[in-house]
């Protein structure tokens, strides 16, 4: 009887025993299996986080380049390599100084990885021409080792840098350009409340000067709105014929052109069909003959030419005037810029003709060019875009 | 082995790192020199004529850098043409310092005076020389013989905006005497600024002998028998 029971209880320990042995092992599997979920969960989240780190950086606009603490690149975007003209891949493994040229750069870059704090500086990079970068570099510690990484976020700030110099020296201008003409009128309206009103003929010149002082502040406000209006607006265009608002702007000019003796010509085709804002155009053209007049001594000629180009519709001003000197060709499109400052103002103009010039013709889509040889004269250019049908 | 391999190969890059910044900091002196002059600014000038310290330094650290490797490495072939190409370029690099530390000087002498037209062509030739400097550097960091070319080539445009430069500033010395003092500095600041392309060009020929074992004179200019 014993041994049944003993027997009996024996083959429940070794049921329970193997029941356990089973759990256990099924137990140890799952844990196997959820081991290996979670590592290939955080290879996935590794890789999606690489991913949108490189999207990030791909996509940025800056150029992003991270150093060793020895200045050895170890990893750059496809800006960077544009940025510092290296082909494709072959910044990273480099000294940055190879990639970049700028002893400034990596001593900066070096330096702020010493102070360990984020820094930001304008440097100017070797080579031709201003070129100037605005870098922002950020020290942190890669991994758990301690070991420091410098991420280098480079923007080039030179045609920023180069705007807020035109927009300073537009600022100075416009306020010149408005306090000459008011200081003059001020001035001679106290003249004449204090008594030279009494005097005829010196009130008469002083009123003369000051209607001609208030006519050129007209003129500059006008030309500044119809430059605003260039700058911020889209043009409103119109279908219209070339020749004929040419030939207009001439007839206009033609008086002026002859009380200075300048011979004023023009070489039209028949039928030249634009789309543009015909007041802009025309302002445009009488800007160019204007100045063409203007800058051609007696006995000179202005010659007015359009033509039809395989893409554009091309016309050209050109005069046998004093010409413009090269130093000064790339600024004379800048607002108030004047080669020769007291003949541009005595002729009354208000230093921004060229201006309008070019932002009017850019903002219909064409180009403006300029070529001229000192004493010679000058060639001014601008394109239309060709009417399709 | 490896580990003597891997130092020898390390001195060489550090050697090529030593070369470029010393590059760096002469075209820097060149620029701030010319910056110095057409702004009339004195500080400018200053820290131009201070900072030559820097470059002289870096002349003779490459100088027994490079002395370190012949003795210790015994470089044969590329490696040792590297090595005497490093030790005749910062020759070079040192004189351009030396030059613009010259240019700071006659911007410092020139700071109280009005500008006049000639020196409008100024900033159009120191870029001109610049891009040589920097196109002789790229050349050598990115073993690229066709920028060794355009070096070559530059010079000849530098040399004839040289005899512009001249010429305008004689006229004008001719036409007011008391244009002649600083008329005569700024033909020394021309001199300066040509004698600086002439060294872009030997830079650029060492590269050219790095590249290929040939030593020769490319420009024209520096050619007996032009």
């Amino acid at each position: 009887m014993l041994l049944w029971i003993a027997t009996f209880l024996l083959a429940i320990a070794l049921i329970i025993a193997l029941m356990v042995l089973a759990r256990e092992r099924t137990t140890h599997s799952q844990i196997v299996q959820r081991l290996e979920e979670s590592r290939d969960r955080r290879k996935r989240k590794a890789l999606n986080y690489n991913l949108k780190l490189r999207a990030v950086s791909e996509t940025s606009g800056a150029a992003i380049v991270m150093v060793d603490t020895l200045g050895t690149v170890v990893h750059a975007n496809t800006t960077a390599e544009e940025m510092f003209d290296i082909a494709e891949g072959e910044m990273v493994g480099r000294p940055l100084i190879q990639c970049t040229l700028s002893n400034d750069l990596v001593q900066f870059a070096l330096e702020t990885a010493k102070r360990g704090k984020k820094a930001c500086r304008d440097l100017a990079m070797p080579g031709p021409g201003p070129r100037i970068l605005r870098v922002s570099v950020f020290v942190f510690e890669v991994g758990l080792s301690g070991k420091k990484e410098v991420l280098l976020v480079i923007v080039d700030i030179t045609e920023l840098r180069r705007l807020e110099t035109i927009r300073r020296d537009f600022v100075a201008n416009v306020s010149h350009e408005l306090r000459t003409p008011l200081t003059s009128i001020r001035a001679m309206a106290e003249t004449l409340q204090d008594g030279a009103m009494d005097n005829k003929e010196v009130a008469d010149r002083f009123l003369e000067t000051i209607i001609r002082e208030s006519d050129r502040l007209t003129r500059i406000s006008e030309d500044l709105l119809v430059l605003a209006d260039a700058t911020s607006n889209a043009p409103d265009k119109e279908d219209f014929e070339l020749a004929t608002l040419i030939n207009l702007v001439l007839d206009r000019l033609r008086p002026m052109a002859k009380e200075r003796q300048v011979v004023l010509e023009a070489h039209l085709l028949g039928h030249i069909p634009v789309r543009a804002n015909q007041d802009q155009i025309d302002q445009v053209l009488s800007n160019l003959v204007d100045n063409a007049i203007k800058y051609t001594s007696p006995g000179g000629k202005v010659f007015v030419e359009a033509k039809i180009e395989p893409d554009t519709i091309a016309v050209f001003v050109r005069d046998t005037g004093i010409g413009i000197l090269e130093e000064d060709l790339p600024r004379i499109f800048e607002r108030f810029y004047r080669v020769d400052k007291a003949r541009s103002r005595a002729s009354g103009g208000t230093g921004l003709g060229l201006s309008i010039v070019k932002n009017v013709i850019e903002a219909h889509g064409g180009e403006v060019t300029v070529a001229s040889e000192f004493n010679h004269g000058s060639t001014f250019g601008f394109t239309l875009p060709k009417v399709t049908s | 082995m490896q580990v003597t391999r891997n130092q020898y190969d390390n001195e060489l890059e550090e050697l090529r790192n030593m070369v470029l910044t010393m590059g760096s900091e002469a075209d820097k002196a060149l620029d701030l020199a010319m910056q110095a002059l057409t702004q009339r600014n004195v500080d400018l000038a200053e820290q131009v004529i201070q900072n030559d310290d820097v470059l002289d330094q870096l002349d003779l650290d490459i100088e027994s850098h490079c002395i370190r490797i012949l003795a210790l490495q015994q470089p044969i072939a590329r490696d040792l043409r590297l090595v005497g190409t490093a030790m005749k370029i910062v020759t070079d690099l040192e004189r351009i310092g030396d030059h613009s530390v010259d240019i700071a000087k006659v911007a410092r002498k020139l700071a109280g005076s009005d500008g006049h037209g000639p020196l409008a062509d100024f900033p159009k030739m120191a870029s001109e020389v610049r891009t040589m400097l920097h196109k002789s550097l790229e050349a050598f960091v990115k073993h690229d013989l066709s920028l060794v070319e355009e070096v070559v080539d530059a010079d000849d445009k530098v040399d004839r905006m040289y005899r512009m430069i001249r010429e305008d500033l004689h006229r004008t010395m001719q036409s007011s005497s008391s244009l002649v003092v600083e008329g005569s500095y700024l033909l020394f600041v021309a001199h300066y600024l040509e004698r600086t392309a002439d060294h872009s060009v030997n830079i650029a020929e060492r590269v050219y002998f790095m590249e290929t074992g040939v030593l020769t004179q490319l420009a024209k200019s520096h050619k007996a028998n032009s």
